[in-house]
């Protein structure tokens, strides 16, 4: 979006001119040297061009391993839409070190205004990360950090790199050291092996959770993200379960006579929030971890369900049809004080609260679509994000500024696969997975 | 014939007069209060800062302001010194925030072999110089309110003061510089300072922004040559916690960089050898 300023002028600003005109007199008989002083108020909001020359092995690793985390980092600046990673082949300085202060002047003429250098090493069975960001314009040293790893967790240095350049130039948390969690599909249509899945936030690394065996739903991170809530289809009736990922070990959740399903964690992880069922309706109960104890939240004739706690834990958004057509509420925590906040044509699915609280996200069926939107949490500033034949889900990553969702794509060979959105509404892209995937949840940062 | 027509037309002619001077007066004269001001203001501005250059140069404030300029020049001299050397310190701090892996962190070298790059350092003091001066930092600056305009005039006797420590090598006393004659003729046209924002605006891209980020309105300073370009290293003149504000200074100190050399009109470099300009991202954030 290139907008030329113009010279907007309003009513205050006139007034503001007058007094200058009258104060004026005063400022003439005063001295010396003025400053011309001018409002920039019109930008280009364009990726920022960055380069990332391969990183360097100290020669204790294979350069190749060097080579892929600066690729991780590549990758995770250039999938955020904000930034433009350079061709390297334009690169006039080469083998610019952690050690020395670049060339700028080589840099400027490929157009880059960052540059981030680094090197791996390896020591005493663990991986050793450097690296600098430097500002090319200005000439400085933006950051410049060090991490230590396991072997394994190469892929994660890159992540974490990525995410401290991320928020040194924007202001903003990463969220590429993260996971996902999401219902890995396979099989024909009608005869689907749904398995709970985890993977990196862009896609590698993934790791199967479950069998098969059962039909599983809605998975959901504990924010200490060892653990995940989900519901799954044992036995008669689905129930909702606790999966440490790290040991494997599961357990119901609560004993509940009826079905429970659309669990969902506190921000603090003390309690999971979830639907029971019981006769036709479903309303919604929320469970100490600790003490077990449970506290209904709802109780009315309707189905009330994918309950979703805002950060600060004080309030609960839900889906309810107790209107006849599901909508959006806002509760306390505690179940009182219920009032509908979506307000537009249509019906309102699976609320998601930002984690920076300002947004709730929402699934919407109008006119035959399903659309991702979001709106605040009044209800007001409604805005659709994309749509199409069938999105879903939308799940936030953790600094608030990004979607993944799922989206279904028709015909007998068609399936779900996950794609994230900007806020914006701009740089959808395609998650890769190994098979159809659904229902996604996004991991708060690991650390 | 003829003289009936002429009564006729006569009389029509009066009655056409006395309605067009009775009845639209007042359409006109509401037209009137806003136009003129507009179209006057951007210039006027200008012509009024311009204007304060004329040759006068210390007469008016000899007197009493002379007396408490030392201190104030103290103050800000030994502060820079002192945030100096805590940033000194502090530079190296951006260590990894502990990280499930991560050992304990060694000291980050911070080799930089060119110990400082000498224009660093004037900028690192003059930022540190800048908060004191700084009265009303960041008003929604849309409201152009007397505050502001107090602040702006604040700016004078600062200048005066700030010239000779900060910029001392490369800012002769402000002699005869072109366009300086008298600031009445020296005015940068509407049309060269709409010039001047566009060619920024194609430069700048402010950070995406999170929760209060459209709030955040950078002041930088910069100096320019004759020949456009950049005087040493432009300075941030406010300053904020919050870490959007250092992303958003960046982007500005970026935009001006890039954009550089200038291309303004020679005659009157006067008024565009230094430059306040106030990056304010709050509209583009509103039409998004």
């Amino acid at each position: 979006m290139t907008l030329s300023d113009t010279v907007r002028l309003n009513p205050r600003r006139c007034r503001g001119a007058l007094v200058l005109l009258m104060l004026g007199a005063v400022a003439a008989s005063s001295p010396a040297r003025a400053v011309v002083e001018l409002n920039i108020t019109q930008g280009t909001i364009q990726p920022l061009p960055i380069a990332i020359p391969d990183f360097a092995g100290d020669g204790s690793i294979e350069p190749q391993m060097a080579r892929e985390i600066s690729d991780v980092v590549a990758n995770d600046l250039r999938a955020s839409g904000l930034f433009v990673p350079i061709d390297q082949a334009a690169f006039i300085e080469k083998g610019v070190g952690t050690d020395a202060v670049p060339r700028f002047d080589d840099w400027r003429v490929v157009n880059a205004q960052a540059l981030v250098v680094g090197r791996i090493g390896a020591g005493d069975g663990k991986l050793k990360a450097e690296f600098r960001l430097w500002d090319v314009f200005a000439g400085k040293q933006l950051a410049g950090e060090q991490f230590f790893a396991r072997g394994k967790d190469a892929r994660r240095i890159g992540h974490l790199i990525a995410d401290s350049i991320y928020e040194r130039i924007t202001g903003e948390k990463g969220y590429f050291d993260t996971r996902i969690v999401f219902v890995d599909e396979s099989g024909p249509k009608d005869k689907r092996m749904k398995r709970l899945a985890i993977m990196d936030q862009d896609g590698f690394n993934v790791r199967l959770l479950t069998t098969g065996q059962n039909l599983v739903l809605t998975p959901r991170f504990s924010p200490s993200t060892q653990e995940i809530t989900y519901t799954s289809f044992e036995g008669e009736t689905p129930k909702v379960y606790l999966l440490n990922i790290e040991t494997g070990q599961k357990e119901i959740v609560g004993a509940f006579p009826g079905m429970t399903f659309a669990p969902r964690f506190s921000p603090d992880g003390q309690r999971i929030v979830m639907s029971l069922e019981h006769e036709g309706n479903s309303n919604l109960f929320a469970m100490d971890l600790r003490s077990r104890r449970t506290l209904q939240l709802t109780n009315d004739n309707a189905i009330d369900t994918a309950p979703c706690y805002s950060p600060d834990g004080r309030q609960i958004v839900f889906e309810t049809d107790r209107d006849g057509s599901r909508q959006i509420y806002v509760m306390d925590a505690t179940g009182s004080n219920a009032r509908r906040i979506s307000r537009g044509q249509g019906s309102y699915s699976t609320p998601v609260w930002s984690p920076r609280g300002d947004l709730i996200a929402f699934t919407k069926m109008s006119g035959g679509q399903f659309l991702i939107g979001v709106m605040k949490p009044d209800g007001s500033g409604e805005r659709i994000l994309t749509e199409g034949f069938h999105n879903e889900g939308p799940t936030w990553a953790p600094n608030g500024r990004v979607l993944m969702f799922f989206r279904e794509s028709p015909g007998a060979s068609g399936g779900p696969k996950l794609y994230t959105i900007d806020l914006t509404g701009y740089n959808e892209r395609l998650v890769a997975t190994p098979a159809f995937g659904s229902d996604p949840a996004w991991s708060p940062l690991i650390n | 014939m003829s003289k009936s027509t002429f009564i006729s037309a006569a009389l029509h002619t009066a009655i056409l007069l006395w309605v067009l001077v009775a009845f639209p007066a007042a359409k006109i004269d509401q037209q009137l209060v806003q136009i003129p001001i507009d179209l006057a203001a951007p210039s006027e501005v200008t012509k009024l800062k311009a204007g304060t250059k004329d040759a006068k140069d210390d007469a008016p404030l000899a007197g009493k302001p002379k007396e408490k300029q030392p201190e104030a020049v103290k103050e800000a001299e030994k502060k820079p010194e002192e945030t100096a050397a805590v940033e000194q310190k502090s530079e190296p701090q951006p260590k990894p925030k502990p990280e499930v892996k991560k050992a304990d962190t060694p000291k980050d070298p911070e080799p930089k072999p060119e110990a400082k790059k000498p224009e660093e350092k004037p900028a690192k003091k003059k930022e540190a110089q800048t908060p004191p001066k700084k009265p009303a930092p960041t008003k929604p600056k849309r409201d152009f309110n007397t505050d502001r305009i107090a602040a702006l005039l604040n700016k004078i006797p600062d200048a005066a003061s700030e010239a000779a420590p900060v910029l001392p090598s490369e800012e002769p006393a402000p002699k005869k510089v072109r366009g300086q004659s008298n600031g009445t003729e020296a005015t940068m046209s509407v049309n060269e300072i709409d010039a001047l924002r566009a060619r920024i605006a194609q430069c700048w891209s402010p950070p995406p922004g999170g929760l209060g980020a459209e709030q955040i309105v950078v002041k930088l300073r910069m100096k320019l040559n004759e020949d456009g370009t950049l005087v040493g290293y432009p300075t941030v003149a406010n300053s904020g916690s919050s870490p959007f504000f250092q992303a958003a200074a960046d982007s500005a100190v970026r935009a001006v960089y890039q954009c550089q050399p200038y291309t303004l009109p020679s005659d009157k470099y006067a008024l565009w050898r230094d430059m306040i300009l106030n990056f304010d991202p709050s509209d583009m954030y509103r039409a998004g």
